[in-house]
């Protein structure tokens, strides 16, 4: 069948295919910010939880207007229309409407451009009104159609620009339409009318020639140096049209120098007299055929507006008249532009982060309702009351999963943990400069506003265990540090190591000296830390885990989890090791056995099971020989010194020998698991075992000497201690 | 007519253009990269495709590191290392046991083959020799023989099983061994320390520094690879060298160097601008050969109570001249210095070492020896009295740090932690051991010393004497 078509032919029509294409052609933009608005995840309206494609629901949340919930109606009609049947369909009748549009306003300008509405005063002829009238039904048919797809809620025409534009291209269209309808029906008729009354041949003059253009049974007359020619019968002047060039109605003499032929022709034809002596017509044309031209006119302007609206949607007017969400979008702008020039640090890290990316603005995490958290000072150069601090509550907005898994770990409820066992706190053995210095920047503090700020001594801190005005615990960026909030940055064990270290609970020094860690610092800049495929895998991105690889990333079977609590089997940092169910501070809901299996799925990945086993077992056996070797003989023997009132309850740490109790415990007792737990012998022995047996060595010869002198000394002045 | 025929086809071909626009649509979705993929289109035998195709879905982590590895590139697959003899003691019972099910998730029974957990150095040794031999006569192979023949730890019994096995055995091997079950001894598993006592004789793991599935050239040749055994308050080589100026040059620049030149061609200058662990003591410089023996190049054992020769060495007599290894270090010292600066060098740590023998060391130890003979010190038990600590932490602790900093440059662990803290501890041990020569009673000894229940028995396997 091409083949009968010629080559220039099959040219055009793909040229004209891929025109289409690329007016139909829709540019996504992802917008995460709506996830906060929704309560939804990403994974709502999206097809990949970080963005990517829409689903059917999040067309149907845009054609909403941004609005949740969406109503049935709006959701049906989003997945009628995501079908390739429609898709297809709304591209035909889209082509048809274009087609229509060119073809309509081709003629209108050919009107104007070649006949001159002028010369139509005498009616119009019946192919142009009726091509005209067919023109206008199938724009009005199919842009009904294709209005209806686009437009869900009479508000979509008013809230963004594309909306205002087709609103107002509409109504230029009914105008048209009105115009155009009365042109061919009442104006026509009355020009007919009054073109027929044809003047009397001795009072045709320069200004009614016209009425004699040989249209529709009127006599063709035309004039040539003052005299008026009749050519209704000649064959050469059909309809009045003389070779398509000249028109009956008109005078000829100028355009008789342009002519093949001279005047003699005129000699042929019939001569009906001289025009009226006063040049001008005494009569003029009728207020109809005014109206008429104006008409004509209007339309003319009209299709110029409706070019100038198509353009305005189509190719992105400079300034946007209409904003998607009016206010956000203000003050979005707002915050950039300002935050650029006084804070361009906070500025490049967010343009550099993957929020910067997908528009996830300021106003999107700092906006806040409530005024009691507004900060004072921003509202006096802006209008939008921002929060200063940004707890998981807000990012559970959008990461609803994340915040939830967080807010049930021992991270988030780090205070709990902190108040129910610690002697400093509850005895008040540090003050109030201390804890905020020392304790508080990784456990976190209790933030309040007052006067519109952040209180002193509660502020800064980005503490996992901080309890935020809006009653939320924890903090996401202690560990995705501000504005980037990287996910490669939280999978470096360089993360955690700004608390998770010292002599007390040296995690990364353990990781560090582990073969995990050596093997990380020898060739972790050449790892991936971030996939494409979101999936991070042993062997293929990384060959040796870090701290998040073990405790939360997904892996093999094992789902990824923000509760730290999870896969753990054992609570090393309790003063005796227990299950985390039996941890009294902050006992977990989980079942030993079933996290330690999920562990042991992690090694599996890299190590044979009997590996995995063994290693537990040396865990099991380290965590046996403290409890039972270690721990209990000790605790026995300070238990009875209380008991025995040698040893004084009142204070903690203020005799020598709660001291040694505290750092057999709380330093080499954490070290010597915490080492054997991650494979770090150096710490397992020499800042573990080694170091708890001279502890108990000196703590048992301390409490001999104790238990012979009867009582033990105290400290007279205990410094730093916190005011009552 | 053929007007209007020309018409209605173009119309049709417009109308099927159109209807094909969601198709294009839907393939214009992906757009995510395509991800790695691993094909195995090799000439290897089908028993080891099983094991490949099987080992990447149960153990990823190991088939992607082998993928990327020298290994995969020389078509050296999991059975060239792995496989065994279905009769070998050591075979894996626990991959036995999996052919033996009915419903196999993966494989078929037909590419079972009997394979070893455990992959020693005389496996290594069929395609490495060289290196083979030259480890096996290392202090490195050797450490269970150096360890039992210094170590009070272990001969006085005063740590448990399970404190040395997660501590000392991590570093300096376990002897391994089959249990009851025909499983390997969870006591003596995993263990990858390099003087490992394997069940076919062999002696380490070529996987303490090439580290398993990658067994790269390049990583061994960082310090890294070394400091997860030698650091920390007894021994902190990787301390030392971090703090040392080659060190802060590898962390500065470590990055721009090349690691992965092939095996003889690593160049001082051109790969690397400050020397590693490796390039010192391992790795072929100018003249010096390249050895996997760590006992060459030094001409002092720091490690050892009283400094000496490494040729008397009690614990482990190198078969080497002091002479020659010094040369040979000092060759690897010319690749970037000046002969009066490397001579100058050697004259300050054979002076520090002097020191420490005469004034700190000999001094201490004739004190000890002193109250042991006057009975003030009880000699049944070491650790049980504090001065027994203070002596052992003078030599094991401050005196490897003040020797072994200054033998790397490293002037803080030299001076704070070496020869400061020296001074600190002789002076209190003096002053302790005069306090009990004074009152003439003896020592306090720590009674129920905790977790002392070690076995003393020496391993059977290398003291067969």
């Amino acid at each position: 069948m091409l083949k009968n078509i010629e080559r220039p032919s099959v040219l055009l029509l793909l040229g004209l295919y891929f025109l289409g294409c690329f007016f139909f052609s829709q540019s996504a933009t992802a917008n995460d910010r709506y996830a906060l608005e929704t309560g939804k995840g990403c994974i709502f309206c999206h097809q990949e939880s970080t963005g990517g494609q829409l689903k059917t629901v999040g067309f149907a949340y845009i054609r909403n207007g941004y609005h949740y919930p969406i109503s049935e109606r709006v959701l049906q009609k989003a997945e009628t229309l995501q079908t390739p049947l429609h898709k297809s369909l709304r591209f035909i009748v889209g082509y048809i409407h274009l087609l229509a549009g060119i073809v309509f306003f081709g003629a209108i300008f050919y009107i104007h451009l070649f006949i001159k509405p002028g010369r139509l005063t005498g009616g119009l002829p019946k192919a142009e009104r009726l091509l005209g009238l067919s023109c206008m039904a199938i724009l009005a048919i199919s842009g009904l159609y294709l209005t209806w797809v686009r437009i869900d809620r009479r508000q979509h025409f008013f809230d963004n620009t594309f909306g205002l534009m087709l609103f107002i291209k509409i109504l230029l269209f009914l105008l048209m339409v009105a115009i155009g309808l009365t042109a061919v029906t009442i104006v026509h008729r009355k020009m007919k009318v009054a073109s027929h009354a044809i003047p009397p041949t001795d009072s045709i003059s320069s200004g009614n020639i016209g009425s004699f253009d040989g249209s529709e049974d009127k006599p063709a007359y035309f004039i040539h140096d003052k005299k008026i020619y009749d050519v209704t019968d000649s064959p050469k002047w059909k309809g009045g049209r003389h070779f398509g060039k000249h028109s009956a109605g008109t005078d000829l003499t100028a355009a008789l120098a342009g002519a093949p032929h001279g005047a003699e022709v005129f000699e042929r034809i019939k001569l009906v007299g001289e025009i009226s002596g006063d040049s001008r017509s005494s009569k003029g044309p009728a207020p109809v055929q005014k109206l008429f031209v104006f008409m004509a006119y209007t339309n003319l302007v009209i299709i110029f507006l409706i070019l100038l609206c198509i353009c305005v949607w189509r190719w992105d007017f400079p300034f946007r008249l209409l904003p998607e969400s009016r206010s956000d979008a203000i003050l979005g702008q707002t915050c950039v532009d300002c935050h650029r020039e006084k804070t361009p640090g906070i500025f490049a890290d967010w343009q550099n982060s993957v929020h910067g990316m997908v528009g996830v603005d300021c106003a999107k995490c700092h906006h806040t309702e409530n005024k009691d958290l507004a900060l004072t000072s921003h509202v006096q150069h802006s209008s939008e009351p921002v929060s200063m601090v940004v707890s998981p509550l807000n990012c559970g907005g959008c990461h609803p999963k994340q915040a939830e898994e967080y807010a049930r770990s021992k991270h988030a409820n780090t205070h709990e943990i902190m108040w129910k066992v610690d002697y400093w706190l509850n005895d008040g053995m540090n003050n109030a400069v201390e804890r905020n210095t020392g304790c508080y920047p990784c456990h976190g503090t209790i933030v309040t506003v007052e006067d519109g700020k952040p209180a002193p001594g509660t502020w800064p801190n980005v503490g996992v265990g901080r309890i935020n005005p809006d009653g939320s615990f924890g903090s996401c960026s202690s560990c995705h540090t501000r504005h980037r909030f990287s996910l490669a940055e939280a999978r470096k064990p360089e993360a955690c190591d700004q608390c998770h270290l010292g002599p007390d609970h040296p995690q990364i020094e353990i990781y560090n000296e582990s073969k995990h860690g050596t093997i990380y610092h020898a060739e972790g800049d050449e790892w991936d830390w971030h996939p494409d495929d979101m999936k991070w895998t042993a062997g293929r991105d990384f060959r040796a885990p870090t701290c998040a690889t073990c405790h939360m990333s997904a892996t093999g079977n094992v789902s990824a989890t923000h509760d730290t609590t999870e896969r753990l089997s054992w609570e090393t940092q309790a003063p005796r090791t227990v299950r985390p169910v039996d941890f009294r501070a902050y006992p977990a809901a989980t079942d030993w056995h079933e996290e330690r299996e999920k562990m042991r799925g992690v090694c599996l990945q890299c190590h044979s099971a009997t590996w995995a086993d063994d290693h537990f077992n040396n865990f099991d056996g380290a965590v046996e020989n403290y409890n039972t070797i270690y721990y209990d003989p000790i605790k026995k023997v300070m238990d009875g010194l209380y008991s025995e009132g040698v040893v004084s309850k009142t204070s903690y740490f203020d005799e020598e020998i709660e001291w040694q109790f505290y750092e057999f415990w709380h330093h080499e007792g954490r070290r010597a698991r915490m080492g054997t737990a991650m494979m770090a012998p150096d710490y397992a022995w020499w800042h573990g075992f080694y170091e708890l047996k001279h502890r108990y060595v000196d703590i048992m010869e301390l409490s001999e000497k104790i238990t012979a002198d009867g009582k033990s000394k105290q400290f007279p002045l205990f410094p730093g201690r916190m005011e009552p | 007519m053929r007007r209007s025929m020309l018409f209605v086809r173009s119309i049709a071909v417009i109308i099927l253009l159109m209807l094909s626009v969601p198709i294009f649509d839907a393939l214009a979705q992906q757009n995510f990269a395509k991800v790695k993929e691993f094909r195995i289109e090799r000439s290897i035998p089908p028993e080891a495709v099983a094991c490949i195709e099987c080992h990447r879905q149960t153990t990823p982590g190991i088939f992607g590191d082998w993928a990327s590895s020298r290994h995969a590139n020389a078509n050296i697959n999991c059975l060239d290392c792995h496989l065994v003899r279905s009769g070998d003691q050591d075979v894996a019972k626990g991959h036995e046991k999996y052919y033996a099910r009915k419903d196999l998730p993966y494989g078929e029974q037909k590419y079972k083959v009997s394979i070893a957990a455990v992959v020693t150095p005389k496996d290594c040794s069929r395609c490495h020799p060289d290196e083979v031999i030259q480890y096996s006569r290392s202090k490195h192979a050797n450490t269970i023989e150096i360890m039992w023949k210094l170590d009070p730890w272990l001969n006085k019994g005063m740590n448990s099983d399970n404190e040395r096995k997660v501590g000392c055995y991590h570093c300096h091997g376990t002897v391994l061994a089959i249990d009851d079950n025909g499983r390997l001894d969870s006591t003596t598993w995993p263990n990858v320390g390099v003087g490992r006592l394997n069940m076919d004789g062999s002696k380490g793991s070529c996987t303490s520094c090439h580290s398993r599935h990658r067994f790269s050239v390049s990583e061994a040749r960082r310090p890294e690879a070394c400091d997860s055994c030698h650091l920390g308050p007894d021994h902190p080589q990787i301390e030392i060298y971090e703090e040392s100026k080659h060190g802060t040059i590898y962390k500065a620049f470590g990055d721009e160097f090349n690691f992965s030149a092939a095996a003889g061609t690593w160049s001082p200058g051109t790969d690397y601008r400050a020397p590693t662990c490796a390039a010192c003591h391992m790795s072929g410089s100018g003249k010096v050969m390249g050895t996997h023996d760590v006992t060459e190049r030094i001409s002092w054992e720091t490690q050892a109570p009283l400094t000496v020769r490494p040729s008397d060495f009690q614990a482990f007599p190198s078969g080497g001249d002091w002479l020659v290894e010094r040369e040979k270090m000092k060759n690897v010292c010319r690749a970037c210095h000046g002969d009066s600066w490397i001579d100058d060098f050697y004259q300050g740590f054979d002076k520090a070492v002097e020191e420490y023998n005469e004034i700190y060391y000999k001094p201490a130890k004739e004190m000890l020896d002193n109250l042991y003979e006057k009975k003030l010190l009880d000699k049944t038990k070491y650790f049980d009295e504090h001065l027994e600590l203070q002596f052992y932490e003078l030599w094991h602790h401050e005196g490897r740090r003040a020797r072994m900093g200054v033998m790397m440059m490293a002037p803080d662990y030299a001076w704070w932690h070496g020869f400061y803290e020296c001074k600190a501890r002789f002076n209190e041990f003096m002053e302790e051991a005069d306090e009990l020569i004074e009152s003439g009673q003896a020592a306090h000894i720590y009674r129920n010393y905790p977790n002392s229940t070690g076995d003393t028995g020496r391993p059977k396997q290398i003291f067969s004497e």
